[in-house]
Parts: structure tokens; sequence; C-alpha cells
């Protein structure tokens, strides 16, 4: 089944020194990266094998106003049924014209309780994954030659640290 | 130049057993904190700057700053203008002849300066990526103020004195910022939050931080804070950053540098 992916921020989820957290849960810090919107949650789909997630990272990262790491989670839409929320294809904003039209999704019907069942589903499959800023300056790069991306539509801070670091690893 | 070097009377001591570049000049009873990236490669246009440890009045500031110049740190276009050494007030002085600055600054006014940016941000929501004043206001002071800004830092940050997100996201963009005076006390600071802080949230700002320098100087101290990690998650994390400035070493070491 296809994967989701939201940005978050790694550190929020880590349970591991929380003696007092309960078996499957997640901490509450964790919650702040699911933050709803008219009771909506916001996700990218990523296709088999990874195959556009490297075109995602770039359009994502590129909507910021500097190269930073890029967390991210994976969710599994399959358990989406079971939770009680429901999946509808919606356009996304960012600079891929392409990904914003076709690969954005809308978690919809979120309740507060179904917020935290969908945080322990992120956390069940463990798929939360981090990008350091020079793997992220790559794949900018990589979705600039590719024409996925106008590089005209990079921020400057953003384009000058591509730079940097395509310079030190030409 | 080597004016200082040629010049200095007083004995130099190393402001940290570690090498942070601060070169502390006994003066009498008084210490004087003087930056440079090195004492010994100072040139024309290099920018000093002397910070007292100490609060003074005026009258014992001058006399101190006078003995300064005598010893070759400053020059004879005047130590500080008007005279008068205002507590808490940064005073940029054209001394030298090489016609390089010199600033004098409070410490204090600086720890209260940085007390108010952290203060400010305590509520802040940060997002990866995006820009801030905090990081702004930041970086903004270490430009300024070099070495004893970081200083102060690095006092408020290992000493638990602000919050664990805001010491994270100081630590990453401190990081990033282009500032070669500064950069061996940067890294130097984020090596030992990576290795000294209790929250994962500040240690964790420090690993991006030194991914965001990449330099391999950090590999050791990366391997240190990979054993002592309890989480899976965070070590993960930790060993990206270690593989990226293996990468790097490996990528810069010359012939020379392999050792059979």
């Amino acid at each position: 089944m296809p994967q989701l992916l939201r940005m978050i921020s790694c550190v929020r989820w880590n349970d591991d020194s929380l003696d007092w957290l309960p078996e499957g849960d997640v901490p509450g810090d964790a919650l702040r990266d699911l933050q709803t919107m008219e009771s909506k949650l916001s996700f990218w789909l990523v296709l088999p094998n990874d195959a556009n997630l490297s075109r995602l990272v770039a359009a994502l990262a590129v909507s910021r106003k500097k190269l930073d790491k890029f967390d991210y989670a994976l969710l599994d839409s399959e358990d989406l049924p079971d939770i009680g929320v429901e999946l509808e294809q919606t356009p996304g904003q960012c600079f891929d014209q392409e990904l914003a039209q076709d690969f954005h999704y809308e978690v919809t019907n979120v309740s507060g309780s179904r917020v935290s069942a969908l945080a322990k589903a992120i956390r069940r499959h463990n798929r939360l994954e981090r990008l350091l800023p020079k793997k992220v300056a790559v794949f900018i790069a990589e979705a600039v030659k590719e024409k996925w991306i106008d590089p005209r539509h990079l921020p400057p801070e953003v384009a000058e640290k591509v730079q940097k670091w395509l310079r030190k690893w030409k | 130049m080597m004016q200082t070097e040629r010049n200095m009377t007083a004995p130099i001591y190393r402001g940290d057993s570690v090498g942070v570049p601060i070169q502390q000049m006994q003066l009498g009873m008084r210490n004087i904190y003087i930056q440079s990236s090195s004492v010994h490669s100072l040139a024309a246009g290099d920018e000093w700057l002397v910070s007292t440890t100490a609060l003074l009045q005026a009258s014992e500031a001058i006399p101190i700053l006078q003995t300064a110049y005598d010893s070759g740190v400053t020059s004879e276009s005047g130590i500080i203008p008007g005279g008068e050494f205002e507590r808490g007030r940064e005073h940029k002085v054209d001394v030298t002849d090489d016609g390089a600055d010199v600033h004098v600054v409070s410490s204090e006014q600086l720890r209260l300066d940085i007390g108010h940016i952290f203060a400010a941000a305590a509520e802040e929501e940060f997002e990866d990526g995006m820009d801030n004043e905090f990081t702004r206001a930041l970086l903004r002071t270490v430009r300024q103020h070099g070495n004893i800004a970081v200083n102060e830092l690095e006092h408020v940050i290992l000493n638990e004195q602000v919050s664990s997100e805001c010491a994270g996201e100081a630590l990453k963009w401190l990081g990033d910022m282009e500032h070669e005076p500064t950069r061996l006390y940067r890294r130097w600071l984020l090596e030992k939050a990576l290795v000294e802080c209790p929250s994962m949230i500040a240690r964790d700002g420090a690993n991006v931080g030194l991914a965001l320098m990449d330099d391999p100087h950090a590999i050791p101290f990366l391997k240190k804070a990979i054993e002592a990690s309890t989480s899976p998650l965070f070590s993960e994390m930790l060993l990206q950053t270690l593989h990226q400035l293996e990468e790097t070493r490996n990528a810069t070491a010359s012939p020379d540098d392999i050792v059979c």
C-alpha cells in the first residue's frame, strides 16, 4: 500500500528515555507535528520503492527559507480505515506543479483521538526518517537539473547553500 | 602584522584548556580577553575584540586599557573615545597602526542582551528551514561581538539556563553560520553540547549544526555521543552525521594524510 509522507521533527518522537510512556504510545510532543487545520492533515503520496521521494523532498525543501535537515514520517495508508479517517486527493502547495497536482492528499475527519491513533500508527511502523542538509541540497540540485523545479523559485539562502554544497562535493 | 607578539611584554595564557581561540592577557590584577582567530597570525585588517572580564569603573578601566596599549595591543590613536569607559556600552575604537578596529564591550551587557534574545524566543515555535527573529538576532550578535558572544552562549546553553528548544535552535544555526573568526569556538561549543547537554533536543541541534559545519574534527565527539546514546532513533541521527563527516574526511584527505 502507498505510503504517505508528512514533515515532522524526529526528536519529538523519541520515546526511548521516557520510562513513564505506556507501551505503544507516543510522546505528547509528537502531536505538535500533527496539528490539524479544519480537522484535516496534509500528506504527500510516496510511490512504491520511494520512487518519487527525492523529488518530493526537493519540492518541499525549497518551500522553506533556509537549507535545513528534512525530517519526515511515513504513514501506511492501509492503517487509515481502522483509524476511521478518510483520504482525499487535493491540490497541494509546492513549486513542483506536477507533484502539487497529483501527489497531495488530505486525511480528513481527524478528531483528537484519531490524531493520537495516527501518531501511534506512524510510530508502530517506525518510519521516522532524517535527511541531512547536504542530502537535501543534492535532491534540490537534481530537481533543478530535471526541470521539476524552476531555479528562479529557489529562496536566495537555499540557492546559495545548495551551490556551496555542490562546489564542495563536486 | 605581528605587532602583539612582538611588543607584548605581559605573559599570554590560553583562555581555555581545549584551545578555544581566546587569548588571555594578564595585565596587573585584571584580565583582559583578546579575541583573534590566532594571535600569532594577526594580519592587517583583522578585527580584535577586547573585553573586560569584570565590571570596571572608568577610573579602573582606563589604566588597564592603557597598559594594553603600552603592550602593543592598541595604538596611539586613542584607547576609548572621549576617555570614558561606560559600563554596558560598546566602545568602538580606532586603534592599531594597521587600521584595525578594537571593540571594547562589557560582557555583562552582552550577557543581558543574549538573555533578552532567548527570553523573547521562549514561546516561539521553531520550524525547520524557516527564518525567525531569534536566530537572526543571535547570529547578528555573534557577528558583532565574535567569540565573546559565543562565550556567553556557551554559558547559557551548557548551564541549561535556556529552554532546550532554544538551545537546539541556536546550536543548529551556529553550525551553519559562516564567520571564520568564531568558527573554532563555535565548533568547540557544538562538540561539547553534543556530548554534555542533558536535553536530547539540544544535543540534536548540536548534531545538525555539526552536519552543517561539515568539519571532520567532530568525528570523535559523534562517536562518543553514539556510545552514550540510549535511544536507537537518536543514535541513527548521530550516525548519519558521522557518516557524512567521514565522507568529507575521506574526500579531503591528501595522499600525505594516509598512514600505512
